[in-house]
This record gives C-alpha cells, structure tokens and sequence, in this order.
C-alpha cells in the first residue's frame, strides 16, 4: 500500500522531471529547429505553414554553404586562426602572471593585480573607438594580428585570475622542494608546477575560447575585406533576404550550425570543466 | 628605508619579468585605449575629417547633457533592462532550484548541461537565428502562434512592430544568458550548509518557509555577483544592431548601439563625442556597483 505522503512525494518529482524537460526542450529548441531547417530541401521552407518537421531529408545546404559562398572557408580559417593564436598565448601569459601573482611577493604586487582585474568590469566595447584608433595608427586594422593582439589582451585578465587561484591551491612544498632539487625558478614553474596545474589552463582555455569564437563587435568595426573576417561577420554575408534571394534561408541555416559545431564539441568535450571552472573560484568575490 | 625597497625588489625581479608579457598586452590595448578614450573626450575627433581635430575641453560633455538622443535611448536601454534583468534572474533562480531537488546525481549533470548550453553558442549567431525564427513569412512564432495554437497574433511581426521589437530582443537575452544565471545561483545553494535546513525541519519549519527564511536570505552573496556581472549589460549594443539596426524607427536603438554608431557609422565618424558617450556610460556603470557593493554584499550571517 502506498501511503499518502509516498504519493505526494513521488507526484511532485514528477513534476519537478516534466518541467525540467519542458525548460531543456526550450533551450534546445534554436538548435533543433536550425537542424530542422538545414536538412530540409528549400522548395519546403517557403511555403506558407510549412511544417516544422522537414518532409524529406538532404545535405546539399551544408554543401552549398562553401559553393554559394566560397569565402565561408576564409572566414573559417581566419577564425580558427585567430582563436588558436590567442588562446594559445592567454594559456601561456596568464600562467606566467598567475604564478608570479600568487607565488612571487614582489613589490606592488596586489596593486598591480587588482588594477588589472578592476578593469574586468569595464567592457571593452565602452573604448572601442580609443581601441580602435590605437590599432589603426599601428596599422594593424583589417589584419588577423589586428584581432589577434586585443583578443588576448581581453580575455588574458580573467585567466590570470583562474590561474592565480590555481597556483594558490597548490601546496607550497612542492616548489620549494623543486628549488632545494637545484631548479631556478622558471625551472621550477616549468617542470613541476605547469604539468601538475594543467585542469587549470584548461579552464582558461575554454573560458576564453567560447567569447573569442563568438566575438562580433571588435570584429565588425576593425575588418573591412575577407582576409581578415572571422566567421561572425561572414554569417552577414549569408543572411537570408526573401526579396532578394530566396535560396539562402536553408543555407544559411547549415552555415550557422557549421559555425555552432566547434562551440559545441568544445562543450561536449569539456563538460565538467565548465561548471568545475563557475565553481571553482573563477567567478567569486 | 629606500635601500630595503630597491633591495627587495632587485631581489624579486623574477616576479617582474614573470608579469612582463601581461603588463605589455594589458598596456598596450586596455590602459592605453582607456586613457586615450578620456582624452578623446575632451577633443573634437572626427576620424574621417582628422584635419579639424583639437582640444575642446568641456564641449563634448555639455553636449551630452543637451542631447536629448541620451535620454531617450537611455529609455529604451532601461526598457530592455526592465524586462530582461529580472526576468532571467528569476529564470535562472528557478532552474537552479529545480535541478538542485533531482536526487539523481546523473541526471542533475545532464538537466544542467543542457540548460547550460545556450551560453556556449556564440552570441551573433544566436542573435541571426533568432532574427530567422522572429521572421513573419519563414520564422517560426508566428507560425506556432497562429497555426498551431489557433491565437490571434495582432502584430505585424516580432522585430518590424514597434510594441515587439526590444520585448523579442529581451526574450532571446533571457533564452541565451538563463542557463549562466542558474550556474551562479548552483554554487551559491552550495554554500548553504544543509544542516540549517534539517534544523528548520526539525522546527517544523515548511519547506516554503525554509525557502524565504533560509534559502533566499542566504543567496544575498550571489545577487551581488549576479548584479555586478550584469552591469555591462548597460552597454547593450550587439543584439540590436544585429536584429533590428535599432528599428522600427528608434524603438530599438539603446545606448551602446547609439554611441557606436556616433563613432562608426555617422557623419565623420565622431570618436570624440561617442567617447564622452562611453564615460558617462562607465561613470553610471560605476556608480551602480558601488551601490550594490554597498547594499548587497554582506557577509553571510552563518557561521
């Protein structure tokens, strides 16, 4: 027999599934309905009420994405370009820093830190027009590096941040010992503390990644030709215009999903670490 | 006195050349543009007619207090805020909430990986398949609204009505940014140590009693990081110029989007006055954190 608070309790779990799977199906909804746009030939999504399921099932979207739009693989390549760059070198800077910050007590060193982690606050689209002009007089705008350099200038503070924390953690034995072995400093830094730190630079790697690969604003004021556009502003290049062209809706909707796999391999791939890196300090006062 | 100062810092100059890389990127293109921006302020800079740059002292400012471009489009800005801010906090407070009641550890990783996932995708995109969905003919509300649901739906469209269009922008926000909210709000119910909800229990104490009495109380710390991260939202500029352009007629042209196109689009490219734009901007931002230091963040009363 199933008592009445038995009855309840399992009643309000119930609940607590069926509205969380209302809430999943919302936020997946932009990707399924992209899915099911791109997948479906184009003659089905201009009818008045098409369904929201596609009839028959095809590819050539995806295809035509690069045929329609063969700067689609410049873009791409510029932006992995750009990303790999910055990324790499935000793992890099900002483990540095990081040590020194929370190991090495040189003088003005809190000052120094907190000056730069102040300016976290401050978005840096409030100094693009200073930005750039400063870029512009290094002629350095419509150029990769033009991206490059401020990108990891923006997102270097917060994985200084992750990375001082971090090297907090570590127990302070450990580099002593490796300075007792005969290591300098460096040495110190680079045999022992980097390989054991390196859940560390993955979450700065990540943190850093997914706002890079979606950075639109600097991007669109700074390029002007192919050569240098990341795959944000290719996507305008794709919009669909019903006046104009009508074949773009579905190819366009493949195109974004091409620019949403990277993102979302990043994602599947380091799942953990996302909410390790929100909890882990990244984001507390 | 001084000796020990140099002597120390002789002694600790790895710890410079350590901060070097960083000290060169910040310099170079954060401090660097920052003070450049203050002193944009203060000039008439036009980049396209760079032969009539000079000082100007205070013009830039007076101007800004004379225009009314910035209290109506400070309006449309604390439109969007009205309707964005509280709408995805309490949207993620509750996501939080229930994926933290499912007992099922596997589960909770899977609901909360999946809530999460909006805000991996990258912003611009998100904000053109959003546009797509929101189109009258092809998109996909309309079409569930009128057809599916059999409503009426008495607007021309979602971003081409006047009524509709910051309300869409402020929809798609709180589709996108829930999922980091209910992250935050994860690790703040974390911190609560259980004990203080058996003890209520054992008072007897509801569970929605717990909830107000406990619960809400005790977040008080993550509101604080939650308003604060928020803040740059004042500055909302790539949402709009992406879906709207800051149409239907100015319905949608916030702060940011105004500012910058002051700077980038406009006449001569008035760097100048769209600086003093982004001070203010920064000013109030500022001003508004220091508020919420002030009343927000208290340490927690346990323990």
């Amino acid at each position: 027999m199933i008592s009445a608070a038995r009855l309840k309790k399992n009643i309000s779990k119930t609940v607590i599934h069926l509205l969380l799977l209302a809430a999943v199906f919302v936020a997946m909804f932009l990707l399924l309905w992209l899915i099911s746009i791109a997948v479906r030939p184009v003659q089905e999504t201009y009818k008045v009420s098409a369904s929201l399921l596609p009839k028959k099932l095809t590819l050539v979207n995806f295809r035509q994405v690069f045929s329609e739009l063969p700067q689609m693989a410049i873009y791409y390549r510029n932006s992995i370009v750009i990303t790999f760059v910055a990324v790499g070198s935000i793992v890099i800077i900002s483990a540095l820093a990081g040590y020194a910050f929370a190991r090495i007590r040189f003088p003005g060193r809190n000052l120094i830190f907190w000056a730069v982690i102040a300016t976290i606050f401050f978005p840096y689209t409030i100094s693009l027009p200073a930005l750039y002009d400063v870029l512009f007089r290094l002629h350095l705008t419509d150029t990769l590096l033009g991206l490059i350099l401020p990108y990891t200038a923006i997102w270097l503070r917060l994985g200084t941040l992750i990375m001082r924390q971090v090297f907090l953690s570590v127990p302070k034995e450990l580099d002593d010992a490796a300075t007792i072995d005969g290591c300098s400093r460096l040495g110190a830094f680079w045999r022992v503390l980097l390989p054991i730190t390196s859940s560390g630079w993955v979450v700065v790697a990540i943190f850093a990644f997914v706002p890079m690969w979606g950075e639109f604003i600097l991007a669109f004021t700074v390029t002007s030709t192919p050569k240098s556009m990341p795959i944000s502003i290719g996507m305008k290049m794709l919009e669909p215009n019903p006046a104009f062209a009508e074949w773009t809706f579905p190819v366009a909707a493949a195109a974004a999903l091409l620019i949403f796999i990277p993102s979302l391999l990043i994602f599947i791939i380091f799942q953990k670490w996302f909410t390790r890196g929100i909890t882990a300090g990244a984001l507390k006062f | 006195m001084r000796n020990t100062l140099v002597r120390r810092i002789w002694k600790e100059r790895s710890g410079y050349a350590f901060i070097a890389p960083l000290l060169a990127y910040m310099g170079m293109f954060i401090f660097l543009p920052v003070v450049f921006m203050i002193v944009l302020s203060f000039s008439r800079h036009e980049f396209l007619r760079p032969a009539k740059n000079m000082m100007v002292g205070l013009a830039n400012y007076a101007e800004w207090f004379r225009d009314p471009a910035v209290w109506e489009t400070f309006k449309h800005t604390l439109y969007f805020l009205a309707m964005y801010i509280p709408t995805h906090v309490l949207y993620g407070l509750i996501l939080a909430l229930l994926t933290n009641s499912v007992v099922n550890r596997r589960a909770a990783t899977v609901y909360r990986s999946l809530l999460y996932l909006p805000v991996v995708l990258p912003l611009p995109i998100v904000a053109y398949a959003w546009k797509w969905m929101y189109d009258p003919t092809i998109g996909v509300f309309t079409h569930i609204i009128k057809d599916f649901l059999g409503l009426p739906f008495p607007f021309k469209g979602w971003l081409i009505d006047e009524r509709l269009a910051m309300p869409s922008i402020a929809i798609m926000s709180v589709w996108q940014y829930s999922g980091w909210i209910m992250m935050l709000f994860l690790v703040g119910l974390n911190n609560i140590p259980d004990q203080l909800y058996e003890a209520a229990r054992i008072d007897g104490s509801s569970a929605w009693k717990s909830f107000f009495r406990i619960t809400l109380p005790l977040l008080k710390p993550t509101f604080f990081v939650v308003v604060i991260m928020r803040l740059a939202v004042l500055g909302i500029t790539v949402q709009p110029l992406i879906m709207t352009d800051g149409g239907p007629g100015r319905t949608t042209m916030t702060y940011g989007l105004h500012a910058y196109y002051l700077a980038f689009r406009w006449g001569n490219w008035r760097m100048g006055y769209a600086s003093a734009w982004y001070v203010m901007l920064a000013l109030f931002a500022t001003l508004l954190g220091v508020l919420a230091w002030k009343f927000l963040r208290e340490e927690s009363v346990y323990g």
